[in-house]
């Protein structure tokens, strides 16, 4: 398993979420949203051209489309093994988070 | 909802960064992220405007540039990295070497900013106006009889504009635009102003912002005015203008306007300028000639006409009307001229607003050849700072081959070792242009006084100057590091180990690049010496008569009477004074002669210069009647006389001209004059022009005087003039007292010529500076190589000039032959210059020999002190290997 920057797992995530919905646009609102950060368009797109490449993305180009100037969105849906990275994550992460305490705990 | 529709189909981003982004993303996915790109775009400029928009797209493309770099150099960054160390560390290294590129590059670079934002500004000439695409100026096309153009001409006369504006259709709005001096009073303010007058809608035509009034009407009537910023400051300070009176004088013509509205100051990059506008119907008070009112003359062509066409009319559909008004409303003027030619004597067209800055042949015209220089010097200096670069590198390279050799062994590939060549010369590339934009901009308030004009930088501060200031370096980086790239990565790996390396051939193009670089110095070096001499010349050449201590005095008034009043007080006070040697007068300004007259002769029209001077006119000048007497007030016929210089005898072919008349009259020039003596040629216009055949006769006709010429004695020239400043004001308590000299009024006529040899001496230091500084560093180069062969031939008995002359001579040999090439290119060059000028010095050969020995002996010095320092060197330390 190749090693995701964060900023790659949030897009990975952001995909899974957006069920069918994710595109560029979409996705930049969904981690504005959920992360704060404004990210530049091509600032997502670079890391998603390298999750493509891994082959934890695939991706469908629709028919042209007013939202976009009547040019053609693509798409991305998560792959197997994209699905497979994310839960190998998650796994990683509750371990790693195990018995951390909700706040900061109060000095007496 | 159609609306919708067509909005969609519209949308789109600034062609730049579309430009930007297809060079960026890859190939496959352009469309798309396009798509992506412009949804964004325009979401933000629905919601929050175009402004925010585009600076929103900008930083998006700054960011895209950065994330698609990183992601095409992801496997090579570590390379790259470790070219930018490598440069570095050789820039640090090599200190001399570098900062000898350096700084002749950023010299370079300089030049180049400097220059680019002054071509900059003059192509943004008159673009600001908003209906810049329908916008013209009309324009006159004089002809020949056989149907040829002869001139052109912008102006026509007054009454023309309603005429025309009733007669097309397609004009929106049409303005005339004139003006005249008038004295311009607020409370105890009082100056002299030139005051411009134009139709109610020239703030419809043109783009003028109005900081406060409205613009709509504010010149509609003849008693509203409307000032720019800074009179507006001049006049009321800090008050607010609006509704305050102030008073303007036309000769006699006082008149109170109100102020209805301030213009922004006009920007220098505009055509039309003016401080201080009114409607034109004041020009009838301006007018100081007399004879009815100026509206109405059709004869008098001196009105400029500027309109503004209708949507979807185009400049031809007007100008085909042209002649058929022309037929209606100047009939006359053939008839007049006697016209029997082809077609009509001259044709009326339109000139677009945009054009005018850039047709040498009219008013507001300037001449494309100065862009044409000016780039072609900035990218001269730059050139010879590239060379610089060059043969540095080549010099270096028997330095650094054992470096590119062990590369080679470690497997660096030919591709990787012209990359990191090119990265070093774009990393010095780029630090020079760094420090260049900081020269530039310590130095860019002087500069603009140097050229003569105000350029406003934060108009050019756009994406296109940025992308100018990223390509500039970047070509010069390249293409200066490029033969240092490709030839050193083709070194032989075992050669430049064993230390075999010989670079024989590549010797003869650094030698040739010197060659180069030189010549170009002394072309320039010698273009400054003819130009500074040529201008010297024109300045200190006997012109005919005792320029110093002659003072012209604007006499102000409009009614004849008047000014003969102010001539007759003037001259019985003026005369007692100690300080007042002479006193005349002239009706046109000394120095801008340009009131011609012809007469016909054997049935051609022959013109000259046409006169009015009064009484001691020769004596105040100190001109030489070479024949017959001066004007004298002991004869009455005098009135009718008339004294002509020699060029009109000569034109004529008269021989014993004293008592004869000039000829037929015409053009309404008084009848046979007698001609009753003869002056000496003398110039009275600059050096550029011959001198034209005059006459002079003391009857001003019914326009008057206007200027009193003084002849004050130069020893105390302040208290004379206090004392001719008091006598004015006793006879004019209302005007100020307006003169200047009349060898000011004269090498004003050098302006320009005095700018382009400021321009021309600045280059030119710059580029033998420059390269200097070149040869500085090689001999540096050269001389830590053969340190070795310098101990050996003093230990074997070799004197210290022996060894000078032995590094020196190279250079000399060189310089030499920049010499031979650059005589005759400077000659050629120089020779066309000097054709401007009807008056020119020769171009002798002590210029040449002059200019050779400057370059032999400033390279001498440069090379000399590293040489002398060699030669002087104890051996013992070269050659002691220990």
């Amino acid at each position: 398993m190749k090693s995701l920057t964060q900023l790659e797992q949030h897009i990975l995530l952001a995909v899974f979420h957006l069920e069918g919905n994710a595109y560029l646009i979409t996705i930049r609102e969904f981690l504005k949203k959920n992360t704060g950060k404004n990210h530049a368009i091509a600032t997502i797109y670079v890391p998603l051209e390298r999750l493509r490449k891994l082959g934890y993305l695939n991706t469908v180009t629709g028919g042209p489309s007013p939202k976009v100037g009547g040019r053609s969105i693509r798409y991305y849906h998560l792959t197997k093994p994209g699905f497979r990275v994310l839960s190998e994550m998650k796994k990683i992460n509750n371990r790693m988070w195990l018995g951390f305490p909700e706040g900061v705990p109060i000095e007496k | 909802m159609k609306n919708e529709k067509k909005d969609i189909v519209k949308l789109n981003i600034p062609d730049i960064a579309g430009f930007i982004l297809k060079a960026l993303i890859p190939k496959f996915d352009f469309e798309y992220m396009i798509g992506i790109y412009e949804q964004s775009y325009m979401d933000i400029k629905r919601q929050k405007g175009k402004h925010y928009a585009y600076l929103w797209l900008s930083f998006q493309l700054c960011l895209a540039v950065l994330a698609f770099l990183k992601m095409k150099l992801n496997g090579s960054m570590t390379m790259i990295k470790n070219y930018l160390k490598i440069a570095f560390r050789t820039i640090r290294g090599q200190k001399i070497y570098s900062l000898m590129n350096i700084l002749g590059l950023s010299l370079g670079f300089t030049c180049c900013i400097l220059i680019y934002f002054y071509v900059a500004d003059e192509l943004s000439f008159d673009r600001f106006h908003k209906n810049g695409d329908s916008l013209f100026r009309i324009i006159r096309i004089i002809h020949n009889p056989d149907g040829s153009v002869l001139e052109r001409h912008h102006q026509f006369p007054m009454p023309m504009g309603p005429e025309l504006e009733e007669y097309s259709p397609e004009i929106k709005f049409l303005t005339r635009h004139k003006g005249g001096e008038g004295i311009v009073r607020y409370k105890d303010k009082m100056f002299i102003e030139y005051i411009d007058m134009a139709d109610s809608c020239f703030f419809d035509i043109f783009t003028f912002p109005f900081i406060l009034g409205r613009s709509s009407n504010s010149i509609a009537d003849d008693h509203s005015v409307v000032l720019t910023k800074s009179y507006s400051l001049k006049y009321f300070g800090d008050e607010n203008p609006i509704g305050k009176t102030m008073t303007v004088t036309f000769g006699q013509n006082k008149k109170d306007y109100v102020v209805t509205g301030v213009v922004k100051d006009i920007p220098q990059n505009s055509t039309i300028q003016f401080n201080i506008l009114m409607n034109i119907s004041n020009y009838a008070s301006y007018w100081p000639y007399g004879g009815g009112n100026p509206l109405t003359f059709w004869s008098n062509f001196n009105a400029h006409y500027y309109l503004l066409l209708k949507q979807g009319a185009s400049k031809e559909s007007i100008e085909k009307n042209f002649p058929s008004f022309y037929e209606q409303y100047f009939s006359w003027y053939s008839q007049r001229i006697n016209w029997d030619g082809k077609g009509n004597p001259f044709s009326i067209a339109l000139q677009k607003m945009s054009e005018i800055h850039f047709d040498p042949g009219l008013y507001g015209g300037t001449n494309p050849v100065v862009y044409n220089i000016l780039i072609g010097i900035a990218l001269i200096v730059l050139v010879i700072a590239c060379f610089n670069f060059i043969n540095l590198s080549t010099g270096m390279s028997t330095v650094r081959s054992t470096e590119i050799g062990i590369r080679k062994v470690l497997g660096a590939g030919k591709k990787q070792l012209i990359l990191q060549f090119w990265s070093e010369s774009l990393v010095v590339s780029f630090f020079s242009m760094a420090t260049g934009v900081f020269f530039a901009s310590i130095i860019f308030s002087q500069f603009n006084e140097f050229i003569g004009k105000q350029i406003a930088i934060e108009n050019f501060i756009n994406i296109f100057t940025v992308i100018v200031f990223i390509i500039l370096p970047l070509t010069a980086g390249i293409l200066s590091g490029s033969y240092p790239a490709l030839v050193m990565s083709n070194f032989n790996m075992h050669d430049t180990l064993k230390g075999k390396l010989k670079l024989g051939g590549k010797r003869g193009f650094t030698k040739s690049l010197i060659i180069m670089q030189f010549s170009l110095s002394i072309f320039l070096i010698m273009s400054t010496a003819i130009m500074g001499n040529q201008i010297r010349f024109m300045l200190n050449r006997d012109i005919g008569f005792e320029k110093e201590g002659l003072l012209v005095i604007d006499i102000l008034e409009n009614e004849k009477k008047d000014k003969d009043r102010v001539v007759d007080l003037f001259r019985n006070k003026a005369n007692q004074s100690p300080g007042v040697l002479g006193l005349s007068v002239s009706t046109t300004n000394f120095g801008n002669f340009s009131a011609y007259s012809s007469i016909k002769k054997d049935g051609k029209n022959f013109s000259f210069l046409d006169n009015s001077i009064d009484y001691d006119f020769m004596e105040t000048l100190g001109l030489k009647i070479i024949q017959g007497r001066d004007f004298s007030r002991e004869y009455a016929s005098d009135r009718d006389a008339v004294i002509v210089n020699q060029k009109f005898i000569e034109k004529l072919g008269l021989k014993s001209p004293v008592g004869k008349t000039i000829g037929e009259a015409s053009r309404g020039f008084p009848d046979n004059l007698m001609i009753i003596g003869v002056v000496e040629d003398f110039n009275f216009l600059s050096l550029h022009n011959e001198i034209d055949p005059a006459i002079f006769h003391i009857q001003p006709g019914n326009w008057g005087y206007r200027y009193l010429l003084a002849r004050v004695s130069t020893g105390n020239i302040p208290e004379t003039l206090k004392h001719l400043e008091s006598i004015w004001k006793e006879i004019q308590p209302e005007k100020p007292f307006v003169y200047k000299f009349l060898s000011d009024v004269l090498e004003d006529h050098y302006k320009t010529e005095k700018r382009w040899k400021g321009i021309i001496q600045i280059s030119s230091i710059l580029a033998i500076g420059i390269a200097c500084m070149g040869i500085f560093g090689l001999t540096s180069i050269t001389i830590n190589q053969r340190v070795k062969e310098i101990g050996i031939r003093k230990v074997l008995g070799a004197k210290v000039l022996q060894i000078i002359k032995l590094v020196t001579k190279d250079f000399v040999i060189l310089i030499g032959t920049a010499n031979v090439i650059a005589w005759p290119i400077t000659y050629y060059a120089m020779h066309k210059w000097l054709q401007n000028f009807a008056y020119r010095i020769n171009i002798g050969i002590w210029i040449f020999i002059l200019s050779g020995t400057f370059s032999l002996l400033i390279a001498l010095l440069t090379v000399g002190y590293q040489s002398i320092k060699a030669a002087a060197a104890n051996p013992v330390d070269s050659l002691r290997h220990e």
